[in-house]
């Protein structure tokens, strides 16, 4: 009696919403992971993974809460019906509307593939006679102009960046160890990302016109897959404990804890809202995970949207028109097979 | 029917069958060479060598042969990683009607959102480039408008798919691309459009040995110079009385001062030793640069021989030059080789010409008379007359400062140097007027 009065409480408080969602259907078995929007809004990228031979790539059209039921991207000679087990994932998009993900055929090398909406199968971004070996990580900086990504050819995580303009491909950053994570800060003059060293993971800070290098943080264990936010930079941390994930922002050295005990998603970074302000996480304990929480990332305010689902986790959050819609994961039913993905939209929630 | 008839009914009739059955025989399939391409091309394609699945390919359409879908899917493939968007569409348009697949419905709905059709009709003497700032994203899109861009270097036209968006610019031009089934056509220069289909290397057209043609008309002020020979010059066709003369005058109060005792001998020393007076040929003393302006005319014509700037060519003129003062006049003729970048124009070569007159005084090594014998005559009294004749270089820089009645109007610093077997002659000066206009593009 005493919770259910405190949960209507927080309801009229507006701090806990319920929101009804939308499903985002798509073929083929698997679980739903890692949406990303496109940067209007319109389209939804989201891996589907059986866990077995094959994680696809689908992409749905999405109009407020109702998203078209996806379709799945193709890697050139994996369309027919004899394609053989592909696994494409870690789409990222470009401001054309075009999605450049990374594919490997039957087990090959992860090379990074771009796909425009439309139809017809993915092409190859960048040849293997400009970069051989694996590439991963894509990210594109904010106007477009340029793409970075860590490719392996020297034997560790190197990273890359591609100029749209010239096509042409330079080594950012080049070391001993494996960079991971690049991501573009919004002017495109500097490089987030994370290097594994000692068995830690700890981020720095690359300027893009000297190649100088800054750290931004560390610390035990693992400080991993950050994102630029307003005024600081958002990540995951297990430094408090290996098995659990904090979100925490760092801002001149400083870092804080945003929440603790989150679902880590499957690949994702933090998930944050086109303006920067916000963060969106699900949690590991079952008695919340039928939650997304967003938080300002300066700490002010957090805002838990209730769904009916289970599971929840891997939110993506952008803007299509105004409106604020969240993308989700979850699993339908405590004995669902597999995560499905949601729609909702939260423009009065964060009011 | 009498046998005349019946020779010509038969010559008749054979006729119309010729005429029947060459078309057909014109239109025969090849089909050992089409199973011979088809095999390359697949064995090609495995191998990612697009470049030759598209020589192939065309070889297998000279075949006349019906392709197979497969065919047509490779020929795609292969016009797809050349950034031939349009050629692209036509083979999977083809290969769809054979076999309807959605993959295939779909990529070509894909390439119908995304690309345009342009036809840029232009000049294949006077190439315009493509352009487009902002590349787009998309490396196919990319290599589609690159693909455009050499078409374009080729032959000055093209006529394809471009990625929609823009702005693209080609000369003055500046549009925007469309989807849309129908063709956007954008004229450059005369508007011919190419006299070849196709690109790349199969569109490349000649541009033809002469860009451009047209007159030089320059007048202008400069200013003369001739240094003097620096020692006597001898007359090889001496008279009897001149060699007389060319004895030395000793013992005399004067001779010491003038040993040769006229103005036109040099004293020099000869075979055995003895001083000796030969006569010389009458040079005047040095004319220095500043102390001699001239007026300057010259007048020509210039070719253009490249394309690609800075575009070069050669350039002929007759080049008159009236000294003020020293009763020269110089006329020489100018090969050269013109370079022209942008709104400069810059000349060099070979020169030869005469410089003629006459005038007073001569050059120091001339003994003046003070003998009883020869008149006495001061150098200033002195007269010289004649002409040289000589090789030389000249040099042009100048610059276009506005367009007169399809003429480029220039003005040019410009320097000259001469020789003739005795002195020398250089000159440098300003001057203006027309040379031929290059049509170009901006941009």
């Amino acid at each position: 009696m005493m919770i259910r009065r405190l949960l209507s409480g927080m309801l009229l408080a507006g701090l806990v919403s319920t929101a009804s969602a939308g499903e985002v259907r798509f073929t083929g078995e698997g679980h739903a992971y890692n949406p990303v929007w496109s940067l209007d809004g319109k389209h939804l990228a989201f891996e589907v993974n059986n866990y077995g031979d094959r994680s696809d790539l689908h992409i749905s059209v999405v109009t407020g809460e109702i998203a078209k039921d996806a379709s799945k991207v193709n890697l050139p000679g994996g369309g027919g019906p004899f394609g053989g087990s592909q696994v494409v994932v870690n789409p990222a998009w470009h401001p054309q509307g075009i999605v450049v993900f990374e594919g490997s055929n039957t087990g090959g090398q992860f090379r990074l593939y771009y796909y425009q909406p439309g139809g017809g199968a993915a092409s190859e971004m960048i040849s293997t006679t400009d970069v051989p070996g694996d590439i991963t990580f894509p990210a594109i900086n904010p106007k477009g102009t340029s793409m970075v990504f860590v490719a392996d050819q020297t034997g560790n995580g190197d990273i890359y960046t591609r100029d749209t303009n010239t096509g042409a491909v330079t080594v950012a950053m080049k070391t001993d160890v494996a960079e991971m994570f690049p991501q573009f800060d919004s002017a495109g003059s500097k490089i987030l990302f994370t290097r594994k060293q000692n068995n830690t993971e700890d981020i720095f800070e690359l300027a893009v016109s000297t190649g100088a290098e800054t750290p931004v943080i560390g610390g035990n264990n693992d400080q991993s897959r950050p994102n630029y936010v307003n005024g600081g930079i958002v990540y995951f941390d297990n430094s408090r404990d290996s098995q659990s994930w904090d979100v925490k922002v760092v801002s001149g050295g400083n870092a804080k804890v945003l929440a603790k005990s989150v679902r880590l998603p499957l690949r994702a970074r933090p998930a944050i809202s086109p303006d920067g302000n916000w963060v969106a996480y699900g949690f590991e304990d079952p008695t919340k995970s039928d939650s997304i929480m967003l938080s300002r990332v300066d700490g002010s305010k957090n805002v838990e949207i209730k769904t009916a689902y289970n599971a929840c986790g891997e939110p993506a959050i952008t803007v299509q028109n105004g409106k604020t819609l969240l993308a989700y994961t979850a699993l339908p039913s405590s004995g669902a097979d597999y995560r499905k993905l949601f729609v909702v939209d939260i423009t009065d929630k964060l009011q | 029917m009498s046998t005349t008839g019946r020779v010509l009914a038969k010559v008749l009739t054979g006729a119309i069958a010729l005429a029947w059955l060459a078309p057909g025989a014109a239109l025969a399939c090849d089909e050992a060479e089409r199973l011979r391409l088809a095999d390359e091309i697949s064995n090609l394609a495995k191998k990612n060598a697009w470049s030759g699945v598209e020589r192939k390919y065309g070889e297998l359409l000279r075949t006349k042969c019906e392709l197979l879908f497969e065919q047509y899917s490779l020929g795609a493939e292969s016009a797809k990683n050349l950034g031939k968007t349009y050629e692209m569409y036509e083979r999977l348009s083809a290969a769809e009607k054979i076999d309807p697949q959605e993959e295939l419905t779909a990529t070509l709905e894909q390439l119908n959102t995304n690309y345009g059709r342009v036809e840029v009709r232009g000049d294949a003497r006077r190439r315009a480039a493509l352009l487009r700032e902002q590349m787009p994203f998309a490396p196919d899109q990319r290599k589609s408008i690159e693909y455009a861009q050499s078409v374009m270097e080729g032959t000055g036209s093209f006529k394809g798919m471009l990625p929609i968006g823009g702005p693209y610019k080609v000369a003055d031009k500046e549009f925007s691309v469309e989807a849309g089934p129908d063709f956007e056509t954008v004229v450059v220069g005369n508007g011919k459009g190419p006299k070849t289909t196709g690109g790349g290397n199969e569109g490349i057209e000649d541009q033809g040995l002469i860009n451009w043609v047209g007159p030089i008309a320059l007048i202008g002020t400069g200013f003369f110079g001739s240094g003097a020979p620096n020692g006597p010059i001898f007359k090889t066709d001496a008279t009897d009385e001149e060699l007389l003369r060319g004895t030395p005058i000793v013992g005399r109060a004067t001779d010491a001062d003038y040993p040769c005792g006229g103005y036109e001998e040099a004293l020099v020393t000869d075979d055995a030793g003895q001083p000796a007076c030969l006569p010389t040929i009458r040079q005047p003393k040095d004319i220095s640069m500043f102390s001699t302006p001239n007026v300057d005319v010259t007048v020509g014509g210039e070719v253009g021989l490249t394309y690609r700037a800075p575009e070069m060519g050669v350039a002929a003129t007759v080049n008159y030059r009236r000294m003020f003062g020293s009763r020269l006049n110089q006329i020489t003729v100018w090969g050269a080789w013109v370079v022209r970048p942008g709104a400069a124009r810059f000349a060099l070569g070979p020169t030869w010409g005469v410089t003629a007159g006459k005038g007073n005084g001569y050059v120091d090594w001339v003994n003046e008379g003070q003998t009883e014998v020869f008149r006495v005559q001061r150098q200033s009294e002195a007269e010289y007359g004649g002409f040289g004749m000589g090789g030389g270089v000249a040099a042009s820089a100048g610059y276009g400062v506005i367009e007169l009645a399809g003429f480029q109007g220039l003005v040019e610093l410009h320097g000259h140097f001469q020789r003739d077997n005795l002195r020398s002659y250089s000159g440098i000066g300003l001057r203006f007027g027309i040379v031929p206009k290059i049509d170009r593009f901006q941009g």
